[in-house]
């Protein structure tokens, strides 16, 4: 058996696709990112997020010691 | 599993002043803490429980309070316990365990057995998530009573207790169980929503300091929570500390970038230009 959890931290009003979250293996606690339905879905479909590649819809997770460049304000995800 | 006990301190006592309040009774002999660290305390001292053999049989109280604490089906808590287990297996070690740990804490009905369920007495065990759970009730039953000031107060006043003795998640230092998370989430899930309501009416009340205390607790708790950014931005803001606004919007668009690599929304960004000279 695989557990998981998944929170769900924004979604677009008006597109039920858009939705930004973490999905979490609870046995490795480790995390990967999604920015669409399709993306979680991949990431649960295709292999336990331990051991899957980052998608184009789903993102490992980075360390939080090594921020990410921003994006502009109100595109939503970074450049 | 690390079976750190609760020892003597400042903090413990503050805990218990909180305990005797709210559901501890003098003639309890038991307490139980799930929420952070792991312990027992049997008639006001620490259970020894640092040997090997300990293991499980704590392991089954803990799935008992986890499942509810009462009227828990034996078969639930054998199979979750020992799921690997074939044919009676599993209820032959629940038994062999259940048997350790009446053994180990001593006190006589404290797990009862009836018809097949398990049950912990709560005339003699007194658990921190029992005592969280109904101070959150409580707050739900004033919130709904009336918003008026007295009332927020009251609320407010209730609620900082239930965050002492929200130290951690549910058995948040023990190993990841499928029977241990349920629970560990609906908590957390719902100490959250208590922040958010309880903050806007904290909000409401222009009780700013108690705002900020409840969000930067839910931060401590959710950092990816961008709501509650928002909310204390805006404390902040109406307390005139403007550096700690901006400096709370910094924080939450780093984290939002670096975790979910995505930018503060709309709402967030109107909250940051207001603070701004």
């Amino acid at each position: 058996m695989e557990n998981y959890i998944v929170r769900v931290y924004r979604r677009e009003e008006g597109d039920p696709e858009a939705v930004v979250g973490v999905l979490e293996n609870v046995e490795t606690r480790q995390q990967r990112v999604f920015h669409s339905l399709r993306g979680l879905c991949g990431m649960l479909a295709c292999q336990p997020p331990s051991a899957a590649p980052a998608s184009p819809d789903g993102t490992q997770a980075p360390d939080p010691r090594t921020p990410e460049p921003l994006a502009d304000a109100g595109t939503g995800r970074p450049r | 599993m690390g079976l750190n006990l609760i020892q003597d301190g400042r903090h413990l006592r503050l805990l218990e002043t909180y305990a005797g309040r709210y559901g501890y009774k003098p003639d309890q002999p038991v307490r139980i803490h799930t929420l952070g660290r792991f312990g027992i305390r049997v008639n006001g001292r620490a259970l020894d429980a640092a040997r090997g053999r300990q293991h499980k049989p704590l392991e089954l109280l803990q799935a008992l309070i986890a499942f509810g604490s009462r009227g828990v089906a034996v078969e639930l808590l054998a199979h979750a316990l020992w799921p690997d287990a074939e044919g009676d297996a599993a209820v032959n070690n629940f038994d062999v365990n259940l048997h350790r740990l009446r053994r180990l804490i001593g006190v006589a009905g404290l797990i009862t057995t009836d018809g097949g369920r398990v049950s912990l007495d709560n005339t003699l065990a007194w658990v921190d998530v029992w005592a969280f759970e109904r101070l959150l009730n409580e707050t739900d039953r004033l919130l709904l009573l009336s918003r008026g000031r007295a009332v927020s107060k009251r609320v407010e006043h209730l609620f900082d207790q239930a965050l002492t003795f929200y130290q951690d998640g549910f058995l948040a230092r023990e190993p990841v169980r499928p029977w241990n998370l349920s629970l560990r989430e609906r908590l957390r899930s719902k100490l959250l929503r208590h922040i958010v309501d309880i903050g806007q009416v904290a909000e409401d009340n222009g009780h700013w300091r108690s705002a900020i205390r409840f969000y930067r607790k839910g931060l401590e708790i959710e950092p990816l929570a961008e709501e509650l950014y928002r909310h204390l931005m805006i404390s902040y803001r109406h307390l005139g500390q403007y550096a700690e606004g901006l400096a709370t919007y910094q924080r939450c668009r780093h984290n939002l970038a670096t975790l979910l690599q995505i930018v503060p929304s709309k709402e967030t960004e109107a909250v940051r230009a207001s603070l701004l000279p």
